[in-house]
């Protein structure tokens, strides 16, 4: 079969509009290895257990490396032997003498790859762009290790390490992974290579610096899934907010970019200072912001009723709940085609992560209570969204209104507050994140052809474009939540969670699951089938290999995990279980 | 007080000012050399001004290394010199001598940029430092007042700097005249508290403000808190009497003859209404006790630029050359509000609170503090929004970091200092790079400087480092993480809501993100324009690109290492606790 589809590619005659050999090194037996290792991955059985790999005459990482002295441990399944001598990991110090920190150095790869990149000058852009597009690469590969060394059968926080900030504010910066924060960790690091690629021959100045932003929003990102401390937390909820600005403003498309810059930098920073409010009442209460101490305690009825508005405003605007929902659009739209895949991708996880990690576990009263509220605002953002996405123009915007009606959907599913609708919401995050990366890019591709975002000039491109136009159809399908793409499945299981909580609530919601197959389709229709008009187009390319890997390895991702999610599923249903359902 | 003077000649305990007079003596040999110089055939070869500049900045690397030297601290000193030494002024004139260093490197490049000969520069910015040094040290209303003079006139001197420059004349002219109506103001105050209680030493005035209750009869029985200044007694009972004997009977004391005088005096019956409030005649003492510190506030407030006193900030730092900005912004800043914290935050806080029992008029000293630092951050912020040029707004910014300072200081608590302390140095650290990096623009045809913020734009296109430097200190001062700024401010709403200022927190987080639209409008315009013009700049000298470097680090490095700022502001809020308020410090501590 294998053999068959690979024949098939190499019969095929692509238009190179890159003349890199970088590529050649990703020829046909590159395939499989890469979908033998992702196999070995995902199925990869419990610790516990007698596997059938012999993990320790294993040599994928190097163990006499440069890196492998005494600060930092690089193998994350021998992380116990492989310890830290030495108090000190760079200048902060450790709280524990003997924790290991694969993760911290793990954290720290986007910084040194970012100081690399420093050093070459900026003339050199193939240099720079194939430097970046390893490191994320690498970063992409010791994560898959982060999730092989992961124990499944243990519950709460792994690789936990902890340095100590400030001694006298009693601050600790602790890191640590549980299954959620390892899923979201895994999809930035996967989504990062498909952003350098996507941009290969976009950018047309300052390279180097959009790839250092690149990898800077990755660091702080990948960051913000790990951290146990509610001020860091915060930090890297808004950290996030400086790089974007710049990327939407220096290598946005229109002239529009900068009220979108502002927009959701101002939307967002307002939103934020809610959580400052949050902390500060917390840290006077406890005396201490870690996570875990914070999930252990109880609040009384009314404080849990402030603090989980102060919590939830700031996760209400990047989510985007309903009345805060308007600068996703605009953002999404003017920002660089990676841009959009990182915002649509991961920056409105954050919200939904911070729902998952702080509120639903901590807050039982006020989850309760608050429940009302969020559907109605949810159900509305849905419907809204949906049918304000049929009479969109500009493509970006279609499915960036189609991103607003998904996350509330995933709102929906979180606050029905029962075990099954929350794994189904956290995968359908999971799953979004994939799709609509896989949309963004590939409106992506056409604007790199076309230059125009408008839906009057398309039209016919399966004549010419027909891999491109399997590519959109699929992701299409996933958009809409179609059988076989892991999208169903979270859907479904949101529909089956919320329709135990209301049956009302699952009705409208499912009514705008069906304008998402209204809105999706005709674009679809529109784009791919309708007449082909050569007053516009005069340049017909069908996909090159680059822009093929992009979207190929995001489809395979969709179908497996839509047709074997357990491995995934499994996780979320003991961590719901465990942690979120706990009162 | 004379007799301890001549103590002084013969001991060793001048050598606790060391620094002060190395400084005096340094100004007297610069002045002289300044002098020779310019009337001597050398006057065409060198530039006495970069001269100047440049050896002051070596005596600034000495007298770091000679505070270190000057011992001597005793413990008594105080209570009866006119100065005093400890080691918490010692801390803030390291950080003055350090931030000082900075500002010398900006005016080589100005002067340099600018072509002016003006020696004088060196000398008068060194007196003004010699008045903080002074001011700093100062325990008697005698040297506050005359040293707050040596610097303000120095300042005023230097604010018209540019004498071809109408502009300049104008803000030096402004902030003269309204400069000295303020040191009229803190005159007339010091004379409140000079003529109702007849003494100009702070702590003789603490100890007299912290009367728990007297009587002005035969007996004179006083009784103090502490009893160790029991031995004092004979020498406060005998000025009181010498005071009121004009005006008081020995056998009945009537309140109506001291408002009689005081209408008549004054000429309309204002007091006899207030009259109605006081039942005896220790509130009339500490009515004026009171107003005599709440009119030496308004020169604190005025050199600070805090609220009902700051329309002078933006036409001053507008019009004032831009070195002169950069000085005004960051030196007198720490030494006002050392002396602030020294004065009002030891000495007359043993009064100032609503808690002192027989003052029946309550003070709210620190809630009134609290109320002018949020009106300060209302109009800073507010203020900001129209502007056009970067000097304005920029002072409209320091006016509303200046209001996050005081109200950090109204929270008198442990944690309100250290926030304060912190935020001190981070404001600093920031002017420091702004304006290394605002002086050294300057257009490559012309050698004019940048004024208008329209002319930033795109600077990013020429050169990259330097926008991003300017973009991050933005960032830094607006608030937003993962930059310095945002732990200053962040400290400040932690001590605030400890407090339980709810509204108060709400309204300067509101007004804090409005700030942060203004710095946004910058960035933007530093990295992109609808026209394409970008203003082609001469190139930065390696030091001044070093320090920019150096200090954006700094900015950077607080997320990865904040030890060093922490224990920076920690030493300093442990040694104002230590060397003053140790009636307080007991409470202090377990306040954390």
């Amino acid at each position: 079969m294998l053999d068959f589809y690979l024949s098939y590619l190499n019969s095929f005659n692509f238009f190179e509009l890159s003349n890199d050999s970088f590529f050649d090194f990703f020829d046909k037996d590159f395939i499989y290895f890469f979908i033998f290792f992702c196999y070995f991955v995902y199925c990869k059985k419990d610790n516990s257990l007698d596997s059938n790999i012999d993990f320790e005459n294993a040599s994928l990482f190097f163990e006499d490396s440069f890196f492998s002295y005494d600060f930092f441990s690089y193998l994350p399944w021998d992380s116990v032997s492989h310890g830290i001598s030495g108090r000190m990991f760079g200048l902060l110090e450790l709280e524990y003498p003997e924790q290991t920190s694969f993760l911290a150095s793990l954290l720290l790869l986007p910084l040194f790859f970012m100081i690399v990149i420093v050093l070459i000058n900026f003339r050199e852009v193939e240099a720079i762009k194939e430097y970046s597009l390893l490191s994320s690469l690498i970063i992409f590969f010791y994560s898959l290790g982060l999730w092989l060394g992961f124990d499944n059968s243990i519950s709460g926080f792994q690789y936990i390490s902890s340095f100590i900030w400030s001694d006298y504010l009693g601050l600790s910066f602790t890191i640590g992974i549980d299954f959620i924060g390892l899923s979201f960790f895994v999809l930035t690091a996967a989504l990062l290579p498909l952003c350098i690629l996507s941009s290969w021959e976009n950018i047309f100045y300052k390279q180097k610096e959009y790839f250092l932003l690149l990898l800077f929003i990755e660091f702080l990102l990948l960051n913000f899934f790990v951290v146990l401390d509610l001020v860091f937390f915060y930090i890297f909820f808004e950290s996030v907010l400086i790089p974007m600005f710049i990327l939407i403003v220096v290598w946005g498309s229109r002239e529009r970019k900068i009220h979108a810059a502002f927009q959701f930098f101002l939307f967002t920073l307002f939103g934020s200072v809610f959580m400052i409010l949050g902390i500060i009442y917390v840290q006077s209460e406890l005396g201490s912001t870690d996570i875990q101490l914070f999930l252990n305690s109880k609040f009384s009825k009314e404080i849990q009723l402030f603090l989980w508005l102060t919590f939830f405003i700031p996760c209400a605007f990047k989510i985007p709940m309903f009345p805060f929902h308007i600068w996703l659009p605009e953002a999404h739209v003017e920002a660089p085609t990676s841009g959009s895949v990182l915002l649509a991708g991961v920056l409105l996880k954050l919200g939904t992560y911070g729902i998952l990690r702080i509120i639903l576990p901590a807050f039982d009263y006020a989850n309760a209570f608050y429940t009302p509220l969020v559907f109605t605002f949810a159900i509305l953002g849905i419907i809204y969204s949906s049918c304000t996405t049929i009479r969109q123009i500009d493509l970006k915007k279609i499915i960036a209104y189609s991103s607003v009606a998904h996350m509330n959907f995933v709102l929906i599913g979180l606050y029905s507050l029962n075990s099954i609708a929350i794994s189904g919401s956290i995968f359908l995050m999971l799953s979004h994140g994939l799709v609509s990366s896989g949309l963004f890019l590939c409106v992506g591709i056409l604007y790199d052809r076309y230059h125009t975002r408008l839906l009057k000039y398309y039209g016919g491109l399966v004549q010419f474009m027909p891999i491109f136009s399997v590519f959109f159809l699929f992701f299409s399908l996933a958009n809409i939540g179609f059988p076989g793409t892991s999208s169903f499945i979270g859907e479904l299981l949101i529909m089956v969670g919320a329709f135990d909580f209301n049956i009302f609530a699952t009705i409208l919601a499912g009514i705008g699951m069906i304008t998402g197959a209204c809105y999706a389709m005709w674009l679809y229709n529109r784009v791919v089938f309708w007449k082909l008009n050569f007053n516009f187009f005069t340049k017909f390319s069908d996909l090159n290999l680059r822009e093929f890997y992009i979207l190929f390895y995001l489809t395979l991702m969709i179908i497996i995990t839509g047709f074997y999610p357990n491995p995934i599923l499994d996780g979320f249903l003991l961590y719901t279980i465990d942690k979120v359902l706990i009162y | 007080m004379q007799i301890f003077l001549l103590d002084s000649l013969f001991s060793f305990e001048i050598f606790s000012f060391l620094s002060e007079f190395y400084l005096l003596f340094f100004i007297i040999i610069l002045l002289l050399f300044c002098i020779l110089l310019s009337e001597s055939f050398l006057y065409s070869k060198v530039n006495t001004t970069l001269f100047g500049i440049k050896f002051s900045i070596y005596f600034f690397i000495f007298l770091f290394f000679i505070l270190f030297n000057c011992y001597g601290f005793f413990e008594n000193f105080n209570t009866a010199f006119l100065f005093e030494q400890n080691d918490f002024l010692f801390l803030l004139k390291i950080f003055l001598v350090l931030s000082s260093i900075f500002c010398f490197f900006m005016a080589v490049s100005y002067f340099r940029a600018e072509k002016i000969e003006f020696y004088e520069f060196s000398i008068l910015f060194l007196l003004s430092f010699l008045g903080i040094f002074c001011l700093l040290s100062c325990t008697d209303l005698l040297s506050f007042y005359l040293s707050i003079e040596l610097q303000s006139l120095s300042f005023y001197i230097l604010a018209s700097l540019k004498k071809d420059s109408s502009l300049s004349t104008e803000a030096g002219l402004t902030y003269f005249v309204l400069g000295a109506i303020s040191s009229g103001f803190l005159l007339l105050g010091f004379s409140f508290i000079f003529g109702f209680s007849g003494l100009t030493n702070f702590q003789d005035i603490a100890v007299f403000g912290s009367l728990k209750e007297f009587s002005i009869k035969n007996s004179f029985l006083f009784y103090f808190e502490d009893p160790s200044i029991s031995k004092n007694l004979i020498f406060y009972n005998f000025l009181l009497f010498e005071f009121f004997e004009s005006y008081l009977s020995f056998e009945k004391f009537e309140i109506s003859s001291l408002n009689s005088i005081l209408q008549n005096f004054y000429g309309f019956s204002f007091f006899f209404e207030l009259s109605r409030f006081f039942e005896n005649d220790v509130q009339i003492l500490s009515f004026f006790l009171l107003l005599g510190i709440f009119f030496s506030f308004i020169a604190i407030f005025f050199k600070l630029g805090m609220f009902p006193f700051h329309f002078w900030i933006p036409n001053v730092y507008e019009g004032v050359p831009t070195i002169i900005t950069a000085i005004f912004s960051i030196i007198p800043k720490i030494g006002i509000f050392g002396i602030f914290l020294k004065l009002y935050f030891d000495f007359f806080i043993k009064f100032l609170v609503p808690s002192n029992p027989i003052f029946g008029i309550d003070s709210f000293f620190l809630e009134y503090l609290l109320i002018v630092s949020i009106f300060s951050i209302i109009f800073g912020s507010l203020g900001a929004l129209y502007q056009t040029k970067i000097k304005r707004l920029y002072a409209y910014s320091a006016i509303s970091h200046v209001g996050f300072m005081g109200a950090a200081l109204s929270l008198n608590s442990f944690n309100g200092f250290f926030a304060f302390f912190f935020y001190l140095i981070v404001y600093v650290l920031l002017n420091i790079n702004f304006f290394l990096i605002y002086i050294n623009l300057r257009t490559f045809n012309n050698n004019l400087k940048i004024k208008k913020i329209s002319d930033l734009q795109n600077l990013t296109k020429y050169n990259a480092v330097l926008g991003f430097c300017f973009m991050l200190n933005l960032f830094s001062m607006g608030g937003v993480p993962p930059l310095a700024g945002f732990f200053s401010k962040f400290f400040i709403f932690s001590g605030l809501l400890d407090e339980s200022y709810f509204f108060a927190s709400a309204i300067i987080i509101a007004f804090s993100v409005l700030g942060c639209f203004y710095y946004l409008r910058i960035v933007k315009i530093l990295y992109y324009s609808r026209d394409d013009k970008t203003l082609i700049l001469l190139p930065i000298s390696k030091i001044d690109s070093f320090l920019i470097i150096f200090t954006t680090l700094l900015n950077l490095s607080l997320i990865f290492y904040p030890k060093f700022y922490m224990d920076c502001a920690f030493i300093l809020t442990e040694n104002l606790i230590s060397n003053y308020s140790i009636e307080n410090l007991h409470s202090l501590l377990y306040k954390i």
